[in-house]
């Protein structure tokens, strides 16, 4: 699905990503973990294409194509959703007109007919149901005066209508009190399929209660510092994350 | 199509006499041109050293050629005209009420409707609207030829809105039309009023001025669209009184005009009266709109929400200068100013004036302004969930219009102005204006 090779990326002149390696199988959920700071979200940044990072080098392939040379949302056409840590506030724009719309450019780039009003209607009844959103949010402007935990389960909510074969959670779960968080995973374990991949991006190990994930990896200082299973997320709640950034510092790199 | 050049050799007191005699509908309303002329005479038309035109341009409103159109002027070419479906129509061409064209249709008891020439001479004429305080309300006082007259007794509900078309049509150096509308609306009463000026290819300066007095309890919706052509001139102005726990809706819609003025003065005199003022100006090319908005809160207990919006690309300049003045014994006022403004091009321009002026104490208030391009993070975000580049754009800048114009309570209007958005930001894509309609 993913496979990311001695990724460095920087922004405004600062290097972020000092060399990431990372291969996601599909139907596999893997964690990344770490402290502030340490590059997370500027690694999903760059896997969504944003332009404010620059990629100094390296290499991700995508199903078999480089990521690196696909547009943002050329990327969102091929299947890749990046659920926001801060979800946008757009006036104006209801959210129904602008899932719809979303909806339907990726219909169109699959070559498959546009969704009319209610037959959109009638898959989004059943996905805002299962994120346990209210209904009238759809004629609501795009997150405006939507609650923290609104927001993110509305990320959910998008993400089930677009069914991305790679899905990438940016600290989802920060903000989230425990219903919200329950809600939020239910999403994501709905998605789960094995042609269908997550990478989850959080600083807590408690997402991980909910949605168990198949690697869990902790990056320091801008690389992978050590891979393992899920158990790898409860030895870092009790040791906190000290003792791997001075792994990093004397240079002895994970995988 | 008719080419009417004003003589610019005549005074002001040449034409005023000439016209007198001549014009059926000047001899109306006499007493009230003489002390308009005088007026006039008095202090001239210098915007120099005025405050409120600090930031604003007069243009051809202070050329000194801007005598009044006179004689038969309306047209045979029948504009293009999409009404709102039932509404009770009146026609003006070139600021003469065109009945042909008109519709007043049926009105419920209690409800006059009518061109203002024709109507009783109204005593409120000129006194929300006072010629002493501009010398710019007093030439249209002293040279409107017609308007709409609307008076409703107390207690009188107008299903439909009352729409008005003001269309200028000449060709060539057209000189000044000047409108007057007055609508009076009783007691408990309600009505919803749509004004549209339709600009033509001649340099016109167009200036409709509208008074509006509305009763304890009453509810006014007020829609001003300013459309056509980039060649005229539009300075529009409505002055407005609101009695106790009244409620006035305005909408300023402004695409039209090389130079477009609105000015908006409303008098808030007794408790619980709420106004709530939007507008959206979406300029290119050369187009120059000025914004103003004078809200006094003279009561306790009132409130005033103003939202203006402006969409401004190529070199066009928008200014928005709006003041909430609250006087001392206003106490609970509730006061809250919003200018945005989105620049589509590094050329554009705008200018933010909110101001408030607050004497009481007990009060909520507050007033802000934006200025800037689309934002980076919006247009990622929507490029995340695959909209392309120029999608991303258009939709951001169509969702910042759509706030004012979704708000419009007259459906019909919402997918008209919908459209003339989307036409302004020049969207090509089909599928795109099918999502967006």
């Amino acid at each position: 699905m993913l496979r990311i090779n001695d990724l460095h990326a920087s922004t405004q002149g600062k290097n972020i990503l000092k060399g990431i390696n990372l291969e996601i199988k599909p139907g596999e959920v893997h964690a990344i973990m770490g402290p502030n700071g340490s590059g997370k979200s500027t690694l999903s940044q760059v896997l969504a294409g944003n332009d404010a990072y620059e990629v100094q080098s390296g290499t991700v392939t995508y199903k078999d194509q480089d990521l690196l040379e696909l547009a943002a949302d050329e990327r969102a056409l091929e299947g890749i959703f990046l659920a926001f840590q801060y979800p946008v506030e757009i006036p104006g724009f209801s959210n129904e007109k602008f899932l719809r719309t979303a909806v339907n450019a990726q219909r169109r780039h699959r070559g498959e007919a546009a969704l009319d009003a209610f037959d959109f209607s009638a898959m989004a009844k059943d996905k805002m149901a299962l994120m346990e959103l209210d209904p009238d949010l759809m004629s609501r402007s795009l997150n405006v005066g939507f609650s923290g935990g609104e927001k993110k389960r509305n990320e959910c909510f998008q993400m089930a209508m677009l069914e991305p074969s790679l899905a990438i959670l940016d600290e989802t779960d920060s903000g989230l009190d425990i219903d919200a968080l329950r809600i939020v995973s239910q999403g994501v374990n709905a998605l789960r399929r094995e042609d269908r991949s997550v990478l989850l991006i959080t600083h807590y190990q408690r997402l991980l209660d909910y949605i168990v994930p198949d690697y869990v990896h902790v990056l320091a200082n801008g690389r992978i510092v050590r891979s393992g299973g899920k158990e790898l997320a409860v030895e870092l709640e009790k040791t906190g994350y000290g003792w791997l950034e001075d792994e990093a510092k004397s240079g002895e790199v994970a995988r | 199509m008719k080419t009417a050049t004003p003589d610019k050799s005549l005074t002001y007191r040449d034409v005023f006499a000439s016209g007198q005699a001549e014009e059926k509908s000047w001899a109306r309303y006499a007493a009230k041109r003489e002390s308009a002329l005088a007026a006039v005479l008095d202090r001239g038309l210098e915007t120099r050293g005025l405050e409120e035109w600090v930031h604003g341009k007069a243009a051809g409103l202070v050329a000194g050629d801007a005598l009044p159109v006179r004689g038969e002027v309306a047209a045979a070419g029948s504009p293009e005209m999409a009404r709102v479906a039932g509404s009770h129509l009146l026609v003006f061409v070139n600021g003469v009420f065109d009945p042909a064209r008109s519709e007043i249709g049926t009105l419920p008891a209690g409800a006059s409707v009518q061109p203002l020439s024709a109507g009783d001479e109204a005593a409120d004429l000129g006194s929300v609207a006072r010629d002493v305080e501009s010398s710019f309300t007093a030439l249209n006082s002293l040279f409107w030829r017609d308007g709409l007259q609307l008076i409703l007794a107390d207690g009188v509900v107008l299903e439909q809105p009352v729409e008005l078309w003001f269309v200028n049509d000449l060709a060539g150096e057209a000189g000044l039309i000047p409108v007057r509308n007055l609508i009076q609306v009783g007691a408990g009463s309600e009505a919803t009023i749509i004004e549209r000026f339709v600009l033509g290819q001649a340099a016109v300066v167009e200036q409709p001025l509208t008074e509006v007095v509305c009763a304890a309890g009453s509810v006014v919706n007020h829609i001003k669209l300013v459309g056509g052509e980039a060649a005229g001139e539009h300075f529009g102005s409505t002055h407005v009184v609101q009695r106790a726990d009244s409620t006035y809706r305005s909408w300023e819609i402004v695409t039209g005009g090389h130079l477009a003025r609105r000015e908006l003065h409303l008098d808030l005199t007794e408790s619980g009266a709420k106004c709530d003022l939007n507008a959206l100006y979406m300029g290119a090319g050369k187009q120059r709109f000025d914004l103003r908005t004078r809200v006094n809160h003279d009561a306790a207990e009132c409130e005033t929400r103003e939202l203006y919006k402006g969409i401004l690309d190529g070199e066009a300049r928008g200014v928005f200068d709006g003041l909430i003045l609250v006087a001392r014994d206003s106490q609970q006022t509730s006061a809250h100013q919003t200018n945005r403004n989105l620049l589509l091009s590094d050329d554009a321009v705008a200018n933010s004036i909110p101001r408030l002026e607050i004497y009481a104490d007990d009060v909520k208030c507050s007033h802000g302004s934006t200025t800037g391009q689309l934002e980076d993070e919006a247009l990622f975000y929507l490029r995340t969930r695959g909209f392309s580049p120029e999608e991303a754009r258009t939709y951001l800048a169509w969702a910042f219009a759509s706030e004012v114009i979704e708000s419009i309570p007259v459906l019909e209007l919402r997918a008209e102005l919908s459209a003339v958005v989307t036409r302004t930001l020049d969207v090509v894509d089909d599928t795109l204006m099918g999502e967006l309609s």
